[in-house]
């Protein structure tokens, strides 16, 4: 009893007096860590080996390879093999979740340990045989186990002899299953590729109402299927490279061998090879690695999740580059005015379409103008307006407390803060985001008198102009550009905008996507060339592109629509 | 796709903006000054002058394939003249620039920024045009190629929408102050053609040398027209007489314009495009001049260049106190040395290039018939 009193008393006090020490674990992470990159690690001794002859050393070296000890899915199986009534050792190396089990046991596994008349014949193979004067002369093969195995034990489509442990290695890391046999100095490496992917399903950033509704996902092969089916044509080109030296992520440059110009072909693989990077996450990183001028905020490749656009652009004659886990492709070169152009263009009258270009265009200068040249006109170019405008606008703002520029900066932040928080909340929440911040809080700004309401309306149409603009990275630099420009205007009206807009202007000049101008045809300006904005009927879209300097110039004969002709 | 040399539309568009940035000041009222109600008949005039004397130089300049003036000048008096030209052409285009660019942001302090003082409007302007030409010059003539395109629309465009002013008896007397002064010393507005100092330097950048005859052409006619359009809308406007006392006609002219009632007045909206003429006219001088200098002096880089470029440029911007002697510098001083540099020196060293280059040639000519009449004889 005593005890128990002195040590609730001890307790007490201790909670009194004493430091509460939750946890004892007290883990930082170091300042500084030796860099490795250039030094010799054990795990580069493994590497630019080949196959030994030796099974224990061979596995002995995956298994210090791939860290099977601790990795829980590399999967190692050792067994004996069965020809010609004879035992080899042998063992596969997989990974557990990429490859095919299935096919690993019915057409690896059990051909080869399985007793069957294929191998456990041991009787040399007849090539031919002639019988002449009752002398019986055979052409036999002699026996290989290497040839053997391949040709008759493993029924596999796609399997290939294997010497480098690094290739070897990239095969494994792919979902292949590598298969060591004893005394065989290389591997087969047999395609056993099976993992859960997102099926097909329809665009979400790019919608449109008439047009296919497939877009790319994630996984590489399927993407180069989806557009090996929507371009039938025997000259599609579909190379494979790999980025990364960490994480070897496998990517296809795809073109159309007899339209894509040759050079363009070579410089996007030549910039592709020539990464020296550890890992590429997405095919927005790898743009950023390729582009001409790494300092610009524009982009300098357009990227599509539809596959219907990806094959018009292939059919141009431009260069389509997939990324595997990116359900996104780059499409190269571009010109600003692909920004502007929506895969609905083609399916509609030429008439609508260019009236949907004419409206984005304009969408465009108001996203980018509109903050900058309300505060410039009611600043310093006053005279432009109606009287009777500019009183209610003077009216309006009598009652806000702040100068002009900082209202305006108030609801252009807000609304970026609303939209970007409405883009990362889960997608149920997304529109509540949207109708609290803009209707809720901005009718509440407004009778605050912490913003005037022709501000509402002038950022309201700007928000919603920016929506017009299709392409998201296109659109990032938009919204940079209007800050810069609303500060223009503020700083000196139209002298400033002005200002802005030149030095803009000649950025653009001198912007290049894989060489090509970015505001071709019109800077350097071609009034000969085919490719304007606007479109031309359908049926007079004679000519490719000629700044993609084709093979094939043409796209349509002289007269498309020969049926017309009797 | 090779873009760095020019085509006919950019190099065109070069020689246009100057004509272009001088028809927004004041030189349409300087030639209504100069030949009352006959300016029209004296703007056609001055441009058959024009186009003849172009004719006449394209001829001089056919023994030169892709050499501008420079190049002339140091085959007619070697390194000692190519300095002298490229000295006589940079104080040229920094004095006009400067003096223009000086005018532009009178204006611009006249009707918008009323406390800001003159220098820091210029200097806006030249720290524009030395942060694109850091960019390029290619970048600056694409710049430019698409701007004055946009301009030549807003000229027209100005001639359009006074039309419903226009008192067309104006034109009347028909002679002006007379046939003297529409056609003897009318003869001197040919100085309102001052973009013609770029044919002088445009030959060594061009795509086809070929195209130079055309471009020489196309710019004397579109400036032709220009002034046609900006004249007859000033003289049909406003009685000659009242121009005279005008500062910047052009702006007065967009002044009577009406949009509608939603834009009451929409002489902003002009400013807006002119201040893009006079940044791109900045910018091409400031190349050009940094191009002649870096090739004569055999720079390294061009940055340097253009940094003192602007910094004279600047200087000279300063140095009239007040509108009176901008409008006599304008008047007087920029009318000779125009016609000087253009029609006269630089003609003259072609000229002699021409008669030189043909003479030599000849000379070789004889020499080897000679030779070969030798030789037949032995």
């Amino acid at each position: 009893m005593q005890k128990l009193i002195m040590g609730f008393f001890k307790n007490v006090f201790k909670s009194l007096f004493e430091d509460e020490v939750d946890n004892d674990n007290d883990f930082v992470l170091p300042d500084k860590t030796e860099d490795t990159s250039n030094k010799l690690m054990p795990e580069d001794l493994l590497k630019n080996k080949n196959v030994y002859p030796s099974l224990d050393v061979n596995l002995e070296y995956m298994n210090a390879r791939f860290n099977s000890l601790i990795n829980s899915d590399i999967k190692i199986r050792e067994f004996l093999i069965h020809v010609r009534n004879k035992q080899y050792k042998a063992f596969i190396v997989y990974i557990d979740g990429m490859s095919d089990n299935d096919s690993i046991n019915d057409f690896i596994l059990k051909p080869l340990m399985m007793r069957n008349n294929a191998n456990t014949y041991d009787g040399d193979e007849i090539i031919s045989q002639a019988i002449t004067n009752n002398i019986s002369v055979r052409k036999v093969k002699k026996f290989n186990i290497n040839d053997y195995i391949f040709d008759c034990l493993l029924p596999q489509n796609d399997i290939e002899k294997v010497n480098s442990f690094d290739t070897i290695s990239d095969g494994i890391v792919s979902g292949n299953c590598a298969l060591f046999v004893d005394t065989l100095d290389y591997a087969f490496d047999i395609s056993t590729k099976k993992y859960e992917t997102r099926s097909i399903s329809e665009p979400k950033n790019e919608p449109i109402i008439r047009g296919s509704q497939e877009a790319f996902v994630e996984n590489l092969r399927t993407n180069t299927s989806m557009l090996r089916r929507n371009l039938a044509n025997e000259n599609l080109v579909i190379e494979n490279l790999t980025i990364g030296k960490v994480d070897k992520n496998k990517c296809a440059v795809c073109y159309l061998k007899n339209v894509a110009n040759s050079d363009l072909v070579a410089e996007v693989k030549y910039r592709l090879n020539n990464l020296d990077v550890d890992y590429c996450s997405s095919v927005g990183e790898l743009e950023q690695f390729i582009k001409d001028d790494i300092t610009t905020t524009l982009p300098e490749a357009v990227s599509t999740e539809r596959v219907d656009r990806a094959t018009s652009y292939l059919l141009q004659g431009r260069v389509v580059i997939v990324y595997n886990g990116c359900p996104y492709v780059l499409v190269v070169p571009i010109t600003i005015f692909d920004f502007l152009k929506s895969q609905e263009d083609i399916n509609i009258n030429h008439v609508a379409a260019n009236l949907l270009k004419i409206i984005r265009a304009i969408s465009v200068v108001l996203t980018l103008l509109l903050p900058g040249f309300y505060i410039a006109i009611t600043t310093y170019h006053s005279e432009l307006l109606p009287t009777d405008l500019l009183f209610s606008i003077v009216a309006s703002r009598s009652s806000v407390p702040f100068m002009i520029i900082v209202e305006i900066l108030i609801m252009e932040v807000s609304f970026e803060i609303i939209r970007e928080a409405g883009l990362r909340v889960p997608s149920n929440l997304g529109s509540t985001v949207g109708i609290v911040g803009t209707l809720i809080l901005g009718q509440a700004a407004v009778e605050a008198n912490i913003v005037s309401p022709i501000l509402v309306i002038i950022v309201a149409i700007t928000g919603i102009t920016s929506f017009s603009v299709l392409d998201f990275s296109f659109s990032f630099h938009l919204r940079i550009a209007r800050f810069v420009y609303t500060i223009l205007g503020a700083t000196a009206g139209f002298l400033g905008i002005a200002v802005g807009l030149f030095i803009h202007l000649i950025i653009l000049c001198s912007l290049k996507s894989f060489g090509v101008p970015y505001l071709t045809p019109y800077a350097p300006l071609n009034v000969k060339s085919k490719s304007k904005y606007l479109l031309k009927p359908a049926w007079k879209r004679e000519f490719r592109d000629e700044w993609l300097a084709t093979k094939r110039p043409r796209a349509q004969g002289g007269i498309s629509l020969k049926w017309r002709k009797k | 796709m090779k873009t760095d040399k020019l085509n006919v539309i950019e190099a065109t568009f070069v020689v246009v903006i100057v004509t272009l940035t001088h028809i927004i000041l004041n030189l349409p009222n300087s030639i209504l000054k100069q030949s009352g109600s006959s300016a029209i008949i004296n703007v056609i005039y001055i441009s058959f002058l024009a186009f003849a004397f172009f004719l006449i130089l394209n001829k001089l300049f056919s023994p030169f394939p892709g050499k501008d003036i420079v190049d002339v000048s140091e085959y007619v008096g070697g390194k000692v003249l190519k300095n002298i030209t490229t000295i006589i052409y940079s104080v040229y285009l920094i004095f006009v620039a400067g003096v223009l660019i000086l005018n532009f942001s009178e204006l611009l302090k006249l009707i918008y920024f009323h406390n800001a003082k003159t220098f820091l409007i210029v200097g806006i302007f030249l720290l524009t045009a030395v942060i694109v030409n850091k960019i390029g010059f290619k970048n600056v003539i694409k710049a430019n190629t698409l701007i004055t395109l946009v301009v030549l629309v807003t000229v027209v465009l100005i001639f359009l929408a006074s039309l419903g002013h226009v008192d067309i008896e104006r034109i009347f007397p028909i002679m002006g102050y007379g046939v003297g002064n529409t056609f003897v010393t009318g003869a001197l507005n040919i100085f309102a053609f001052g973009g013609l100092v770029f044919l002088y330097l445009v030959r060594p950048g061009l795509k086809d040398h070929n195209n130079y005859k055309k471009i020489g052409i196309s710019a004397i006619i579109l400036s032709s027209i220009y002034l046609l359009l900006s004249v007859a809308s000033l003289l049909f406007l406003f009685p000659f007489l009242a121009t005279g006392t005008e500062t910047l006609s052009v702006y007065m002219s967009t002044r009577t314009i009406e949009f509608g009632k939603f834009f009451e007045r929409s002489d902003a909206m002009f400013i807006l495009v002119w201040i893009f003429t006079f940044l791109s006219y900045l910018s091409v001088m400031i190349s050009y001049i940094t191009k002649i200098n870096k090739k004569t002096w055999k720079a390294k880089h061009s940055s340097p260049i253009i940094y003192i470029v602007a910094l004279l440029i600047l200087i000279v911007s300063l140095i009239p106190t007040n509108s009176t002697q901008i409008r006599f510098i304008e008047d007087y001083i920029y009318k000779y040395s125009a016609l000087f540099i253009i029609f006269i020196y630089s003609f003259a060293i072609v000229l002699i290039g021409y008669l030189k280059k043909t003479n030599y040639k000849m000379k070789r000519l004889k020499l080897k018939r000679r030779i070969v009449k030798v030789s037949n004889e032995q």
